[in-house]
């Protein structure tokens, strides 16, 4: 088995590890702090996944520009978003 | 280029399909985007309701199906390394492991729908929770079955390409020469994976503690 | 006499893309993108009257302020097919789909698209999103307006709204895939030594297009998912009664429609760009400033869709931001009208009939653009919303503006998609008496909307009857200018006289190729120009004296 391979695998232990942390602290009370860990782990995860799984490190430029567009253009909509229902409620109630 | 420099440089340009399917993730970031993001704002809008209802999905199903699929993204990763590398038959078995673990994801996911349907869980007719958040809930629920259920189709198209995959690399179609539909497909296959990445943690594990 | 062989004026090499076969089967089973391009345009032309067919109607009855030939639910059911028809089958695809998928892959000096049989794919699923629709809009018809707004569309309209939504839904795939085809194309088969700054501004134009195209439709089709959804299921996200949120909807609908004014739009300000450089004789002024403008646009474009909830409840501190961002969108389409005002500065102008679309084009867009400054304002907003200020100020962006500009366009390019012009003074004579038409039609409802008219009933009050009358009269001239280019074009496929390849004298590579081009685009590989737009007014005026 090649060292390629092994990289491979080393990374989905990663995200199997990762799995557990998650599993196992959502079990700990931590209020809104068990979402918060949850999802970073998430982001951790998909992270790798599109590192080395989908080759992200070995892609060119442009494939990670459009990577990365997609992340973008989300954070886009939910973050003006939050303009209006972060702050609906605090107009005259 | 010698066998094993694929992973080793950078590739200057990736071909013309390679970067088409990536701009269609993107928009399939998008489309499940949407979903995600009115699921935000409607737990934002009911953060109790959506703790107490999603305690009452299957937690074990949910985490063995990430278990699986998280594999599966593995073992596709590593069919579409072995035929560059020219081990067609490595890549035939490891394929046939991503279809399995794809079909057995699906089945743990139809018999976990029965539980939920069994536990009056659907969102509509007569839904098993009452009291003063069943509004929430509701919507807690209708997210949990329009999210899983879009993500169990682009997994089902998934085990179509899989399938197309395996007998194309069985009779010899794709080899180390022409490997670009199981590296495309192994992509798609690694997007499905990532959106449970994400459905897994907002969907099972919002309140267990 | 071997020599005589090697002769460097051959003769011109024999067969085009239109020579390619006869038979319907050619046609619907080609990968050629020249001929997709007019299997797009045949279709959209299609929707274009049958979405004008229902304005016209829509128009008669709103000659009298009470009911004269049709009833109010009749009413909502064309306008709701006008807007649906007009939005998704026609602007949307218009100039990306026709023009953008015959000239991108010449500008860039590509044999074909990047993905060529992709690109057939999408013109089918266009067909079949289409005929849902119109089958829907026949077989009982929507009331609910193009924007489907909730909770009318899922608890009180009574109409086929499911059916209509599948099949926008549809049709969104065929925009994802036009467009991920065009970005594509760009970023890998321009031609050697054919550089970023060196591409028209219109091949900027559809990729920018072509971006918001892959990002915002997705958000679309999965919310008109979730609408139908709670058509069919009685789910639950958007409705108020049972702790949804309406306001959701709006938010998720306008992050792809307000975008969607952009795909419209920026196109057309691509074919401006080359329509007027070359009738002027000058190089696009300021063409680095004019691309960055184009990307500005699109990135912008995506951050002001909450300009549309500024009434129905949305924060007052989100109001704020989003008329500040939209503010924000107006500095780079100003720059652009500033820089084709500039472009015609002291350029040797003349007037054929793609310069009069054209030229109207930038007038009507102008007065568009900056009617939406007056929208984009909280305090007038609150004023003018759901009137026929927002009727008027969105039609002379969309029609005053796109369609203008696609006929810029079709005038433009027709010699080298058919090798024949047309007949000259018949084109002006169109151009004209649409641009009367159209402002005729539009202007008056400006005035309506001040006074306070609004929009979606078939009855007002008497006061409005005089403008509406002057209105109606204007869509009968604006009907008639729509017809005449329809009847002189075709007459010209057969009859028109042959020209050259560049009866223009323009500059773009696909003026280099023989008109109509051959099936591969180019017989030897074309020039790549030092500059785009290397026109000279000078040498131009002196030639003419």
């Amino acid at each position: 088995m090649t060292s390629g391979a092994l990289r491979l695998i080393g990374v989905w232990l990663a995200v199997i590890v990762l799995l557990g942390v998650s599993v196992g602290t959502s079990y700990i009370p931590m209020g809104q702090f068990n979402s918060v860990v949850s999802v970073t782990i998430a982001f951790i995860q998909a992270f790798l996944v599109w590192t080395f799984f989908m080759r992200l490190r070995w892609s060119g430029v442009l494939v990670r520009l459009i990577a990365a567009v997609g992340l973008i253009w989300f954070l886009l909509l939910l973050g003006l978003s939050l303009t209006d229902y972060l702050t609906r409620h605090t107009v005259g109630s | 280029m010698s066998v094993n420099a694929d992973l080793a440089g950078r590739r200057a340009n990736d071909s013309e399909s390679e970067v088409g399917l990536w701009v269609f993730l993107a928009s399939e970031v998008m489309f499940f985007g949407l979903l995600f993001y009115g699921y935000t704002i409607t737990r934002m809008a009911h953060p109790q309701a959506f703790a107490i209802a999603s305690a009452h999905t299957d937690v074990l199903l949910g985490s063995l199906n990430a278990l699986v699929i998280f594999t599966s993204s593995l073992t596709v990763a590593l069919a579409a390394r072995s035929l560059r590398l020219g081990a067609q038959r490595a890549s035939f078995w490891l394929l046939a492991v991503t279809l399995t673990l794809g079909v057995l994801f699906l089945a743990i996911k139809c018999y976990e729908y029965y539980g939920d349907i069994d536990k009056h869980l659907v969102p509509w007719g007569d839904f098993a929770l009452h009291g003063p958040l069943a509004g929430g809930e509701r919507m807690f629920f209708f997210m949990y079955f329009v999210m899983t259920g879009a993500h169990a189709i682009h997994l089902t198209v998934g085990l179509g390409l899989l399938a197309f995959m395996l007998a194309g690399v069985g009779r010899g179609a794709y080899t180390q020469k022409n490997t670009e539909a199981v590296e495309l497909t192994a992509l798609y296959w690694a997007v499905v994976d990532t959106v449970w990445i994400f459905l897994y943690p907002i969907l099972y594990l919002v309140h267990r503690s | 006499m071997s020599t005589a062989i090697v002769e460097p004026t051959l003769p011109e090499p024999e067969g085009n893309y239109l020579e390619n076969g006869y038979s319907l089967r050619s046609w619907l089973t080609t990968t050629d993108h020249k001929r997709i391009a007019i299997l797009y345009a045949v279709t959209i032309t299609a929707f274009f009257f049958m979405g004008g067919t229902a304005a016209t109607l829509m128009r008669l009855e709103l000659i009298s302020p009470t009911p004269l030939i049709m009833g109010a639910e009749t009413y909502n059911k064309l306008f709701t097919a006008h807007g649906v028809i007009m939005v998704w089958f026609f602007l949307i695809p218009s100039i990306p789909a026709t023009l953008g998928n015959f000239l991108i892959p010449m500008m860039v000096g590509a044999k074909d698209v990047a993905l060529p049989r992709v690109n057939l794919l999408s013109w089918y699923i266009f067909v079949l999103g289409g005929m849902f629709v119109i089958v829907t809009l026949i077989a009982g018809g929507i009331d609910t307006g193009w924007t489907f707004y909730v909770p009318l569309s899922t608890r009180y309209s009574d109409t086929q709204v499911v059916y209509g939504v599948v099949g926008i839904f549809i049709a969104g795939f065929s925009s994802i895939l036009t467009g991920l085809n065009f970005i594509v194309t760009v970023h890998r088969l321009r031609a050697p030594g054919l550089t970023w700054f060196k591409l028209p501004l219109f091949v900027w134009a559809i990729y920018a297009t072509s971006i918001i195209l892959v990002l915002a439709t997705p958000v679309l089709a999965m919310t008109l998912v979730l609408l139908a959804m709670q058509r069919v299921f009685g789910l639950v996200i958007f409705d108020e009664l049972l702790c949804g949120d309406p306001i959701l909807f709006q938010h998720m609908f306008w992050f792809y429609s307000h975008p969607a004014v952009y795909i419209m739009v920026l196109p057309a300000m691509g074919v401006a760009s080359e329509v007027i450089s070359c009738f002027a004789r000058k190089p696009v002024f300021g063409y680095r400033t004019m691309a960055y403008a184009i990307a500005a646009i699109a990135a912008f474009g995506f951050m002001v869709w909450g300009h549309h909830l500024f009434v129905a409840g949305q924060s007052l501190y989100a109001s704020l931001v989003f008329s500040f961002l939209s503010y924000v969108v107006a500095i780079p389409s100003a720059i652009k009208v500033f820089n084709w005002t500039a472009t015609l500065y002291k350029g040797s102008i003349t007037f054929e009939a793609p310069m009069l679309y054209a030229l109207g084009f930038v007038g009507l867009f102008l007065i568009g653009g900056l009617t939406g400054l007056y929208l984009a304002s909280l305090a007038l907003d609150a004023n003018l919303s759901d009137t026929y200020f927002v009727v008027a100020h969105f039609h002379y962006i969309m029609v005053g503006g796109s369609v203008m500009a696609y006929f810029a366009g079709i005038h433009f390019w027709w010699p080298k998609i058919t090798g024949r012009m047309y007949p000259e003074s018949w084109s002006r004579l169109a151009a004209i008496v649409i641009f009367i038409g159209f402002n005729l039609t539009f202007f008056p409802q400006f005035i309506l909307g001040l006074e306070g008219m609004p929009r979606r009933y078939f009855e007002y009050a008497p006061q409005f009857q005089f403008l509406n009358i002057l209105s109606s009269a204007g869509a009968s001239i604006l009907a008639a200018g729509y017809a005449l280019p329809v009847l002189y074009l075709t007459w010209s496929i057969r009859h028109g006289p042959h020209v050259g390849r560049n009866p223009w004298g323009a500059k773009g590579l696909e003026w280099q190729t023989r008109s109509p081009p051959p099936v591969e685009n180019f017989d030897v590989p074309p020039r790549i120009p030092e500059r785009p737009y290397d026109y000279d007014p000078e040498a131009e005026e002196a030639k003419r004296k």
